[in-house]
């Protein structure tokens, strides 16, 4: 598979705050790679030097043929790369629509925004039409994260970087999410950047990890191998507090939709 | 809404009533230009004159109601004026940053150092006394409060993923700033504006009260304030009346002010 996007020896100080240190990885077309460490580990400074929020102060990306470390990018390449931040709660904009939040782009980018447009950005993420013009307030988290999610399609988008996408979801209503973000991969062929710090969801939604542990990359691999024989201490210790790795895989598969979390959904 | 913050905007909604059908609700509309008549100068209240004349024979009552198209224009005025400005120095400094967020900040840390009455009076003792003069005074001493709420609510929004990921799509500063960031403000800055309007009433009744705000005989709260008190107490009805339509407006504010801050606070919590 053709390379997406390569990250070369990237590193981001903050003063004296080392966050991110000689990280190198790539991500090829419609990959899924995740990003997994403990909090503060850098996986959101990784996200945002991705998407192009801030610069790095060492170090390349490329995408496609492109070096975008120390340039304000062009339009198609904002376009395809979108991000779904990390926090659930202000992820949308309270005052306006969950419509109208999923046409900023398309108003940024002079792209087509009328209501047949949303209404089929919506049900890409299993949303129904009359969401569109719900307010964020009146949104269930899941919700809000699907609305969050077609934000980023919006674009035509070729890498999403999620940040924690599911991390304040319940159990069941993060395995829809989680389904619903394998099914937009394999449709559109969209790469993603998945960051995580919860090492048992990996398994469902990655090919390959990498593993970060203050700010350096310590472990890179497919997600079999690297769940199965981690070869980092620091990726062992992360694997032991999700208990048995076979155990974890088993209560995080994605399951059948519980029906009672399925109408709360789409209440 | 709040119980309280009801009845603030009853208050404040019968006021700007009351000001724009000045002309049709007062008793004697002439008086409330230079109309005299001596021979009913200082009539207490009575069937007449409900709250009495002054000292040309002039109704107070109608004097009263038109003196409050003088504050509200001063109101309105001074926070059209202020309210831009502070809003946008705002924006700029807590979003933009740098050099310029230094400027600002540096420059409203001035304006604050001084109090607003002395500022405004300061700026008026350079001009002759007008009512323009003094609601560009006002506004003058006024901006930096809003530049610095602005700037600290922005300071805590611009993180905020909506704002990072309209960013990351490629929207620019001005529509990241006022599309994305000032809407979100607009509960902060409409509470602020609320309560800063009965502010700017007492502080425009204050100067003029000192001779530096609108001229005779235009009728003004502060003035009339001024005119009675030297007769005070024989001839009371001028100042208690005019100062009571001082506290009324304030306290309107004030009561709308705070229950505006209720309902943005408890939509926020939701
Ligand atoms: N804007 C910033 N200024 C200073 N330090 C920062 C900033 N952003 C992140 N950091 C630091 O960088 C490190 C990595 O943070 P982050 O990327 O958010 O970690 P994670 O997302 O893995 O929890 C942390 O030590 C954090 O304190
Ligand atoms: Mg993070």
């Amino acid at each position: 598979m053709a390379e997406l996007l390569a990250v070369r020896d990237l590193g981001k100080r903050y003063g004296r705050v080392v966050a991110l240190d000689g990280i190198s990885l790539g991500i090829a077309e419609g990959e899924s790679l995740a990003v997994v460490g403990q909090s503060g580990s850098g996986k959101t400074t990784l996200g945002r030097l991705v998407v192009g929020l801030e610069r790095p102060t060492a170090g390349s990306i490329r995408y496609r043929d492109g070096e975008l470390a120390h340039r304000s990018r062009t339009r198609a390449e904002r376009k395809a790369i979108q991000l779904v931040p990390q926090d659930p709660l202000s992820t949308l904009n309270p005052s306006r629509t969950a419509g109208a939040n999923v046409a900023l782009p398309l108003v940024v980018h002079g792209l087509p925004r009328g209501r047949a447009r949303l209404v089929e950005l919506f049900d890409k993420v299993d949303l129904a039409e009359r969401f569109v013009d719900r307010f964020p307030s009146e949104l269930s988290g899941g919700q809000r994260q699907r609305v969050a999610i077609a934000r980023a399609l919006a674009t035509g988008p070729r890498l999403i970087v999620l940040d924690e996408p599911t991390s304040a979801l319940d159990v069941l209503v993060q395995a829809r999410v989680v389904r619903l973000l394998e099914r937009l991969r394999q449709d559109l062929g969209i790469a993603y950047l998945f960051i995580t710090h919860d090492l048992a969801l990996v398994n469902s939604v990655a090919n390959r990890v990498a593993v970060l542990y203050r700010g350096r990359l310590v472990e890179l691999g497919p997600t079999d191998s690297v769940l199965r024989k981690p070869q980092h201490p620091y990726t062992r210790r992360l694997l032991s507090n999700v208990a048995v790795v076979d155990e974890a895989e088993e209560r995080l598969k994605p399951a059948r939709p519980d029906d009672e979390a399925v109408d709360q959904e789409f209440a | 809404m709040t119980r309280s913050g009801f009845l603030g905007a009853v208050i404040v909604g019968g006021l700007v009533l009351v000001a724009i059908l000045a002309p049709w609700l007062a008793p004697y509309p002439s008086h409330a230009g230079a109309f005299v008549d001596v021979d009913l100068a200082y009539h207490p209240p009575n069937a007449d004159h409900l709250l009495g004349t002054d000292g040309v024979g002039r109704d107070l009552l109608s004097r009263l109601l038109f003196a409050y198209r003088t504050s509200f224009l001063l109101a309105c005025v001074v926070l059209l004026l202020a309210v831009p400005i502070g809003v946008t120095t705002g924006l700029a400094a807590g979003y933009l940053g740098g050099w310029l967020e230094t400027v600002i900040l540096r420059t409203t840390d001035i304006f604050l150092a001084v109090p607003s009455l002395v500022l405004a009076m300061a700026i008026l003792g350079l001009f002759d006394p007008s009512l323009t003069m003094a609601m560009v005074a006002v506004s003058f001493a006024w901006w930096p409060w809003y530049t610095r709420l602005v700037y600290n609510v922005t300071r805590s929004i611009r993180t905020e993923g909506y704002v990072e990921a309209a960013e990351t799509a490629g929207a620019g500063p001005l529509r990241t700033m006022f599309g994305e960031i000032l809407p979100n403000a607009r509960g902060p800055i409409l509470t602020k504006m609320t309560l800063d309007a009965g502010f700017v009433i007492l502080m425009g009744a204050g100067l003029s009260f000192l001779g530096l705000g609108a001229e005779p005989p235009t009728p003004d709260l502060g003035t009339m304030v001024a005119a009675g008190t030297p007769l005070l107490p024989d001839v009371w009805w001028p100042t208690v009346f005019s100062s009571l339509g001082i506290v009324i407006a304030v306290l309107g504010f004030n009561l709308l002010g705070d229950g505006i801050r209720d309902l943005f606070g408890a939509d926020e919590s939701c």
